[in-house]
């Protein structure tokens, strides 16, 4: 036994088999360790890299769902109806590398989807993607049908589409979206630049139900109907174009608007149409007798005039070689109240004058007419203005030629002038504490309410009688402004407007109607003025919204409706102060 | 006694176990109910969005207006049609309709038989 050891070691010590010594292998051994560490290092620093990565990798289905639509907030009326909401659908998608037979897939496809062009289809298969859409936001039907076609290589994804339930109701101030569910036009832009936007560009998981839904300030029922009213106007008096707006004077809150021609939400395509365009919030408009107005509460602030004031209209205004006339000329010296009543042009220039072109400039500044008016719609217009204010620009300008404001403007103007003197940007959503909109002192108490009862008197006597509404305390002022052929103003085309607060004792809700070359009707003795059209639609707007806004009509007229003017002993009119019926 | 002991800790393993591995699947169980009920959640709210789009679309005033004039001929609301509660008339006195016209058909006076030889006698006579 020990022989056949002692053979082996001497066998082993010759063939270097027992060369692995301790002191002499240590080196090989340290290199072997340090190789395996290193290995394993490098193995849990990956494993380490991929634990700590935030995303998971990307995958087929994940890089889909990156180009989906992403889900909006629901868009509500001051009542909470439904203008705007998501609803699931399904988008068909393809892999054309993955298609047996792009010819068979095509007409195949083409025969079941209605809506798309199958050359168009074959080009996007033969293109390099391996993605491509084939439809985008199908119907239930639709999608059954592709399915049972049993095409490998084509694939569904629910994606959340954008549905306007009242369609072109409100359209102008919902606005639209684009097929990848991003606001281009509207509120619905308003969302994203609040910060949707920036939601869905963090890839942060969006639910449609985490959401809080829009609520605006527009109420459907009234919107319908003044979009149903204008409507009726389109028909009767053939203008180019109509709008319209119901404003609650006492927090600028548009409880209604709209414009006409309108647009779909539904095809959003249609929402950027020149045509189409919101002419309330961005059409500008030389407004006419709107601004008489202004020009009388003007007056009234600057203490130069009271309703006692007389005002010479005896003569046509004469400056260099422009001479002014009236419409319905008196040719005598007018009353206050009668300035505004019969819409004297000679009247208002002169008490324009009488403040001065800086004062004039400083009021209208002060009334938000000279710079552009901005609110949550995206689109807004900046405001025509002279460069250089003369006398001429104050004459003409004191009855509402020679600038031109987007209506919405000069409603801003006239909700201030009715409600106390207080302005405020109108705002186009729900106002929670009315108490909150104070809006910035521009008159006085006593200077509206004198305001108010020209505009009374305007509506049992002057031009505004056809939307003096049996029942209701109604003030209003029409206002007629001739539209400008190649640089001259031509009589036979017109723009028209009417205003009319109500009730104007304590005036809640301004009505606004406004026809861009309205058509004389025969009944009417050919007249295509303001009376005749818009103020006949605001008539029918007044009687038809205020009961759907919970204002029933009145028994009696209002005790002591112009208590200020009563205690100076400024003898009120009685026909101003009884109740039409 | 070590015997014992040893029998004590298998069946305890064991048991342990069991135990381990029914709270795993209950687990499982669970999740998977509770990814149901997600996915439940989300076909509802689903069809929730659904309905109130289809409810909206259906109540909308300009269809219900088109519908109302072309069915029921009806027009937009006078102010005449409003009234205030005390301007109502005042209630009519109750009335027994159907008492009434049991009254009126005479099956409340007292019955006359053929066989009665009473004057007036429902059945006619032959002579």
């Amino acid at each position: 036994m020990t022989d056949i050891l002692a053979r082996f070691a001497a066998f082993a010590r010759r063939s270097g088999l027992a060369r692995m010594r301790p002191e002499r292998s240590t080196g090989r051994v340290m290199a072997v360790s340090v190789a395996f560490l290193g290995v394993f290092a490098l193995i849990d620093a990956r494993l380490l890299q991929l634990g700590l990565r935030k995303e998971p990798p990307p995958t087929f289905k994940s890089s889909i769902e990156d180009t989906l639509a992403k889900p909006r907030p629901d868009i509500l009326d001051r009542e909470g109806r439904v203008l705007a909401t998501d609803v699931m659908s399904w988008s068909i998608f393809a892999e054309p590398k993955r298609l047996v037979d792009k010819d068979e897939a095509v007409d195949q496809l083409a025969t079941a989807l209605p809506g798309v062009d199958s050359a168009a289809l074959r080009r996007k298969f033969d293109g390099k993607k391996g993605f491509v859409w084939v439809a985008r936001k199908v119907t239930e039907k639709e999608r059954a049908e592709v399915f049972h076609l049993g095409l490998p290589g084509i694939g569904f994804v629910r994606e959340p589409k954008r549905v306007y339930p009242n369609g072109p109701i409100g359209a102008h101030v919902i606005g639209a979206v684009n097929t990848d569910n991003v606001g281009i036009a509207g509120l619905e832009e308003y969302i994203d630049r609040q910060g949707l936007a920036t939601l869905r560009d963090s890839g942060i998981k969006i639910r449609q139900a985490d959401l809080k839904p829009l609520v605006t300030s527009l109420d459907l029922r009234a919107t319908q109907a003044l979009r149903d009213e204008l409507e009726w106007g389109m028909r009767t008096f053939s203008p180019k174009a109509a709008g319209g707006a119901i404003v609650d004077v006492n927090t600028g809150e548009v409880l209604a608007m709209a414009s006409l021609p309108d647009f779909d939400p539904n095809v959003p395509a249609d929402a950027l149409k020149k045509d189409n365009i919101d002419r309330i919030a961005v059409g500008t408009y030389e407004m006419g007798s709107t601004f008489k107005a202004m020009t009388l509460a003007m007056g009234l602030e600057s203490g130069k005039f009271t309703l006692r004031s007389m005002v010479d209209a005896r003569h046509s205004l004469r400056y260099g070689r422009f001479t002014i006339h009236d419409f319905e000329a008196q040719h005598r010296m007018l009353s206050y109240p009668e300035v505004f009543t019969f819409s004297s042009n000679i009247g208002a220039a002169h008490i324009a004058l009488a403040a001065g072109v800086d004062a004039h400039q400083a009021f209208l500044r002060k009334m938000g007419q000279l710079t552009r008016l901005r609110t949550e719609l995206p689109e807004s217009a900046s405001p025509i203005v002279p460069k250089h204010w003369s006398d001429l620009n104050t004459i003409t300008i004191a009855f509402g030629q020679g600038i031109n404001v987007t209506p919405l403007q000069a409603l801003m103007a006239v909700c201030s002038i009715v409600n106390g003197g207080r302005i405020m940007p109108p705002t186009f959503l729900k106002v929670a504490d009315p108490a909150t909109r104070t809006g910035t002192r521009v008159i006085s108490e006593a200077t509206s309410e004198d305001m108010r009862y020209l505009m009374r008197m305007n509506a049992v006597k002057g031009s505004a009688r056809k939307a003096n509404i049996p029942g209701y305390f109604v003030g209003g002022k029409t206002g007629t402004a001739d539209k400008i052929v190649h640089g001259h103003y031509d009589h036979s085309k017109v723009f028209t407007t009417f205003m009319a607060a109500v009730p104007v004792d304590k005036p809640k809700y301004l009505f606004f109607v406004m026809y861009d070359q309205p058509q004389a009707l025969k009944k009417d003795g050919g007249f295509h003025t303001s009376a005749y059209n818009s103020g006949r639609v605001a008539g029918r707007l007044i009687r038809r919204v205020l009961p759907l806004l919970g204002e029933p009509p009145l028994d009696a007229a209002p005790a002591d409706p112009f208590p200020r003017i009563a205690a100076s002993g400024y003898p009120l009119d009685p026909l101003a102060l009884a109740l039409t019926k | 006694m070590k015997k014992l002991l040893n029998a004590v800790a298998v069946c305890g393993l064991v048991a342990s176990a069991v135990y381990v591995y029914s709270i795993k699947y209950n687990t499982i169980f669970y999740a998977e109910r509770i990814a149901k009920a997600k996915q439940d959640v989300a076909a509802e709210e689903d069809a929730i969005s659904r309905l109130r789009t289809r409810w909206a679309e259906l109540a909308r005033p300009e269809r219900v207006q088109a519908l109302a004039s072309q069915l029921l001929g009806e027009g937009p609301l006078d102010l005449k049609q409003i009234v205030k509660p005390q301007d109502l008339p005042a209630r009519a006195a109750a009335a027994d309709a159907i008492g009434a016209r049991i009254e009126a058909l005479g099956l409340t006076l007292p019955s006359t038989t053929p066989g009665d030889s009473a004057p007036g006698g429902a059945t006619p006579q032959n002579q």
